[in-house]
Order: structure tokens, then sequence, then C-alpha cells
């Protein structure tokens, strides 16, 4: 795919965290993973001692199921007469969780995240 | 399938974006293949009533 220049006259992100990424100009390939747990409970245990890993949840074991039952085959041909990318201005809070943001070409993107959540509660168990 | 595409200038004005999260792609330019995947889950199973750490554990 050609190359393309990216101009960018004003851009505002807030945060980039847990394998986020923002990039201005052309990239090739973006494979960002993510993996997390997340524990909400009613009070703060301040212990060494972590209970959950990942290898307890099924969950950051299961494979995507794409049903590429009949793929098609795609011929791509891209000629850039011009080949800028003028951005005027760009507002992001925020980017997470393996989130892309690219101001430029980016041919390949593979990208993943896994969150399994938590909520401890207080209570008996009826 | 044969796609053909012709690019000129590509110009944006002005984007406001909350949240770029969990495998999303804000992208302004050319691409040839995405695979986004996402994997989270959903209550009950991820209520635990009852079997709370308590406190003294520290």
């Amino acid at each position: 795919m050609g190359i393309r220049t990216s101009r960018v006259k004003h851009i505002e992100i807030t945060s980039i965290i847990f394998s986020g990424m923002f990039n201005i100009g052309d990239s090739g390939i973006a494979q960002p993973r993510s993996k997390a747990i997340a524990i909400q409970q009613p009070f703060a245990v301040f212990s060494n001692k972590t209970d959950e890993t990942f290898a307890q949840f099924p969950l950051f074991r299961m494979k995507p199921r794409w049903n590429l039952s009949n793929p098609k085959e795609v011929h791509l041909k891209t000629t850039n007469h011009k080949n800028t990318i003028n951005v005027q201005d760009i507002n992001i809070t925020g980017i997470s969780q393996s989130g892309i943001t690219q101001i430029g070409n980016l041919d390949i993107i593979d990208s993943e995240s896994r969150i399994k959540h938590i909520r401890k509660l207080p209570g008996t168990n009826r | 399938m044969n796609l053909e595409v012709h690019n000129w200038d590509l110009n944006v004005q002005n984007v406001q974006v909350k949240v770029v999260t969990s495998s999303s792609v804000f992208l302004i330019g050319d691409n040839e293949e995405i695979t986004l995947s996402s994997f989270f889950d959903t209550p009950p199973e991820s209520y635990i009533i009852g079997s709370v750490v308590p406190l003294a554990a520290v």
C-alpha cells in the first residue's frame, strides 16, 4: 500500500494506558494484547498473596471463533494520486486495553483484549 | 473480489472521541486487514457472594 504523509495541526489525548497505541504516520503491523483481572470489593485488602491468577480462569484460554466458512479472496489495488492526510483538530479522552489510534496507514491489525470481572460482595451464600 | 482504491487528499476537520478501548481502532488512513477480538465475562460468573477474604488475613 502506498506511503502517505500525515499532517496533524492539533491533537489532544488525555490518557493512553494498558497497551494502548497512538501513532502518527504509517505502520505495517499492530498486534496489541491486553489481559486484566478487575476486582471490585467493598474494602481494601493489602496482602501480598495474589489469589487470582490468569491461569485460573478459562476466559484467558478461550480462542476466538471466527466463522470463516467461505473466505472471499480480495485483490486490493491502491493508487495514491495525492498522499497527504491533513488533520485539523482531534480530541480523545482515553485509549486503553489494546486500543489503537492511528493517523496514517496501518496495514495489518490483530488486536485482542481480555478482562475478567470479579465482584466480591459480603453476605451469606443462601 | 477486486477492490481498487484511488486516494486523493484526506482532510479531517474536527473529531471528538470519548474512549477508544477493548481492541477498538480509530484509524484515519488506509488498511488491509483488521482482526479485533475482546473477551469479557458477565454476571453471574463474575459475582462471589459470601466467601470474601476476611480482613485479618493481611
